[in-house]
């Protein structure tokens, strides 16, 4: 049951949300996780244990990591001097690592072994054939959101073991954050404390979280089924059928999957910040204008944020402050200089954030190449800065020009066309046959001859207009408009308004109906 | 409960109530046939269209089913060979809920005297994609804004490719099933293919056939000659499905040499679905057993019936023109003679293209 079927948004949300107000306050975050876990099995079955037994474990571990630190401060109490107590530290703090290598390894264990073992013995078999000998593959069921209630659980081991907070002392409210039903296909990726009050609160339902959490569902739903549903028929036909196209048709892929992955995805999270907003649990924001981004690195921290954040919370910034970072930052300073130890200290911090950026998404080398192609670009920008700033200054041009600002953004739109060409082609060799046509026999004029019947004119025309209006609000938005806030404190009938023509112009020129397949979410299969 | 909560659910009231009431308006004025070109409307919309525009009464026989169904039987072949009257109302991957819907909507203005079920529609089952449809079916059905939705797309669409004849469309195609002739023996390699009927189906078929009995309609399931579809598991449970449910059942996989089946001529992909070879063969049997066990009327020369052989010629040319071609041919080949015209000059110096 997606979260943007009829049976969810029909049947499921609105039972749910009589029911969890029915219910007496202290109950309500009970009803969250039966509900979570009832749609967890509509799509997983009996894998639900498995997302029940990572709740139990991320929980044990919690406690374990807090039972060390209490016991340490207990034998600490006992010590007379400093150097005792700082003795007393060392030797729990093994203790503490032990415990966080343990939840961390498991953790990573099982997510390893669900979405990468047959990938590693797919690519060992290619060698052990060649001495006559091949390794079997495991059968492995895929469960649903493993790669985010993952990242959120072995998030919220490194913080108890940074001791950010204490750790949650009730298995249910843990198991509540891990599992809560409209986050669990695809994020966002949660810390605990930005949603764990909220969930267990047990807050009564009100008008103005309705209010929010409505017009946000429709938007989402106005962003997946008018714009991007229709745009997968082409970018589906178009990548399936790759080398019957080239030129012009590879550009118009590679812009379409763009548009179509951003709608739906962002159009996805709003369905999911909606739901979590009718009960009163504000999720973080996955997206923030990203086409306004005007470098690559910018676009990052616009473009599903939540999972850059993590990377940057548990693996750069980690990096960044490790004992072998600092030594290189010391001794690259004192031989190379300022600017070579900073690129070098970069370059050791964003290697594996984007290794793992771009296997989190698959197993696959198209992934890879995908995290390495973001590696080397913001590598790049980053080596590039102080020469930019000297040109600039140099050629007596203000950076902040707006010509300047709208050149970086379209630089910034090829770098993420090109990158989601590789994503979303069938495998690398294909991403790199698709690129590599774009540059023999480009004609604008094959995109009227040789259109392809997979989109008819009344589809270009829905697309076109759709994105034209998210756009609109994402202008407005970006230039500070509050275009949501100023719909919800309208007066009732402007309200109402704006709510009737969202769902009217979903009803009309969304893609659904009998004989429609719908359209999987992307992010979904991570 | 407080003023503000009965306030706010007076307010939820009178929202889901207006939402309601505009889409009972908006289904009220989405009339099809009125508002909307019937040539340009295309896919599942467009046999329903046209179900609709039949002269009230006239249908003797509907053919009901998915692709296997509406590929493998030609109403104007009937209507050549026999002179009775029948329509397809199947659609492609149609399930059982639609079904129920498509019988409903199509007994408005008919009255059949006999219903013909494909059978491969009863095996296709999943409860994710079911369940939905439960919910979704009878929505489409009373609010027809909901149904036909993409219609307006045929507003800005240049043209139909397709041109459907009582719920057929002509494909001559040919391409060859190379696999085992004793296809009845083999396993079907689909995953999603199941072997026997479900609970969730066969209360399904129970409902179409509670309304068929009241209408007195009667039930013939047959299954169409399909390589693909068909093995004996699957024959041997529609068999002692049919008598459970105390209906007719012919096995036409069974008779493919009754049929004078030439599996290198009469299908259109490889032993899947018929081409028009292959459903003037199914067409053939199926009229001579209507002639010989059902009590229907040849209406040849009937006047009230002109209109069957005026489409009848249209039809026939149909089939000449297109010469073995489908549908998406001879839209491509359009297309291409009309660029061909528009931009003859630009085109000389690309015309080595290869790729598009």
């Amino acid at each position: 049951m997606a979260i943007y079927t009829n049976l969810y948004l029909l049947v499921f949300l609105p039972v749910v949300l009589i029911v969890y107000q029915l219910a007496p306050k202290k109950a309500r975050w009970g009803v969250l996780l039966a509900a979570s876990y009832a749609l967890y099995i509509s799509f997983s079955k009996y894998l639900v244990l498995l997302l029940m037994a990572t709740s139990a474990f991320t929980w044990g571990i919690g406690l374990w990591l807090d039972k060390i630190g209490e016991a340490c401060k207990a034998k600490q109490a006992e010590c007379t001097d400093r150097k005792q107590k700082s003795e007393v530290k060392k030797e729990f703090q093994k203790k503490r690592v032990l415990a966080l290598r343990v939840g961390v390894l498991v953790l990573l264990g099982i997510l390893f072994y669900v979405n990468y073992l047959n990938f590693v013995i797919d690519n060992m078999n290619i060698f052990l054939g060649k001495i006559g000998t091949q390794l079997p593959l495991v059968k492995v069921m895929f469960p649903m959101g493993i790669s985010f209630y993952t990242l959120e659980a072995v998030g919220y081991i490194a913080d108890v073991y940074w001791e950010r907070y204490p750790a949650e002392k009730h298995l249910g409210k843990l198991a509540l954050f891990l599992s809560f039903f409209p986050q669990i296909m695809e994020g966002p990726i949660a810390r605990y404390p930005d949603t764990s009050d909220a969930l267990f609160a047990g807050e009564p339902l009100n008008m103005a979280n309705l209010n929010e959490g409505f017009l946000r569902i429709i938007w989402g739903l106005f962003k997946k089924m008018v714009v991007s549903d229709r745009l997968s028929y082409l970018t589906t036909h178009l990548f399936g059928n790759y080398k019957d196209y080239h030129g012009s048709f590879i550009v118009l892929a590679a812009i379409a999957y763009t548009i179509q992955l951003y709608l739906e995805f962002s159009g996805s999270i709003d369905i999911v910040i909606g739901s979590g907003k009718l009960f009163g649990v504000t999720l973080p924001e996955n997206f923030n204008q990203p086409f306004s981004a005007q470098s690559a690195a910018e676009f990052w921290r616009r473009w599903h944020m939540s999972l850059g954040n993590w990377f940057k919370n548990y693996v750069f910034y980690p990096i960044t402050v490790s004992p072998m970072v600092k030594n290189w930052n010391k001794t690259a300073r004192k031989k190379y200089g300022k600017y070579w130890s900073m690129v070098g200290t970069s370059a050791m911090a964003l290697f594996p954030v984007w290794v793992a950026t771009g296997v989190w998404h698959g197993a696959g080398w198209k992934y890879l190449f995908y995290g390495m192609y973001y590696f080397v670009i913001l590598l790049f920008g980053v080596a590039m800065e102080p020469i930019k700033e000297k040109n600039y200054a140099k050629m007596g041009l203000d950076p902040n020009a707006r010509w300047l600002k709208i050149l970086r953004i379209l630089k910034t739109w090829v770098i993420i066309f090109t990158g989601e060409l590789f994503f979303n082609a069938v495998n690398l060799k294909a991403g790199f046959h698709m690129f590599f046509s774009i540059f023999g026999n480009f004609h604008i004029s094959s995109l009227w001859k040789y259109w392809p019947n997979a989109i008819t004119t009344g589809d270009v025309w829905a697309i076109c207009v759709g994105s034209v209006i998210v756009w609109i609000v994402g202008f407005l938005k970006e230039s500070g408009v509050d275009v949501r806030g100023k719909i919800l404190n309208a007066r009732t009938p402007y309200k109402w308004g704006v709510y009737y023509l969202i769902i009217f112009a979903i009803l009309l020129f969304g893609a659904y109906g009998t004989g429609y397949q719908p359209v999987d979410l992307i992010y979904a299969g991570f | 409960m407080t003023q503000d909560s009965r306030k706010s659910i007076v307010k939820l009231i009178l929202f889901g109530a207006i939402t309601l009431l505009a889409v009972v308006i908006a289904s009220a004025m989405m009339r099809p046939t009125k508002w909307f070109d019937e040539n340009k409307i295309q896919d599942r919309n467009a046999r329903t269209v046209q179900m609709m525009e039949q002269p009230a009464y006239t249908i003797d026989v509907f053919n009901l089913g998915d692709s296997l169904s509406t590929a493998g039987f030609s109403p104007m072949e009937l209507w050549r060979e026999q002179g009775y009257t029948s329509f397809n109302i199947g659609a492609d991957g149609i399930r059982m809920q639609e079904a129920y819907y498509a019988v409903v909507e199509a007994c408005e203005k008919q009255k059949p005297r006999y219903l013909m079920i494909e059978s491969l529609v009863l095996f296709r089952y999943a409860m994710g994609q079911d369940l939905q449809m439960t919910l979704s079916q009878p929505l489409y059905h009373r609010f027809a804004f909901l149904k036909y939705h993409n219609i307006w797309k045929s507003l800005v669409e240049e043209e139909g490719i397709m041109v459907y004849h009582r719920g057929y469309t002509v494909n001559q195609n040919v391409w060859e099933y190379d696999g085992e002739e004793d296809y009845l023996d083999l396993d079907i390699d689909d995953p999603n293919s199941k072997m026997s009927v479900s609970t969730f189906n066969s209360l399904v078929f129970d409902r179409i056939k509670a309304f068929c009995d009241k209408k007195g309609i009667q039930i013939i399931i047959y299954s169409m000659p399909s390589a693909k579809n068909y093995n004996q598991v699957r024959i041997n449970a529609m068999e002692s499905f049919a008598k459970e449910k105390g209906v007719t059942y012919i096995d036409l996989n069974g008779k493919t040499d009754e049929l004078g089946l030439d599996w290198s001529q009469d299908t259109n992909d490889g032993g899947d679905h018929m081409n028009l070879n292959g459903a003037r063969k199914v067409v053939r049997y199926f009229g001579n057993y209507f002639r010989n066990n059902l009590d229907l009327t040849d209406h040849r020369g009937d006047p009230a019936y002109s209109d069957w052989d005026e489409e009848l010629v249209e039809y026939d040319k149909l089939v000449e023109e297109m010469e073995g071609k489908s549908f998406l041919d001879i839209y491509t080949e359009k297309k291409d003679k009309e660029w061909d015209e528009k931009y003859k000059k630009e085109d000389t110096t690309n015309n080595n293209d290869v790729k598009k």
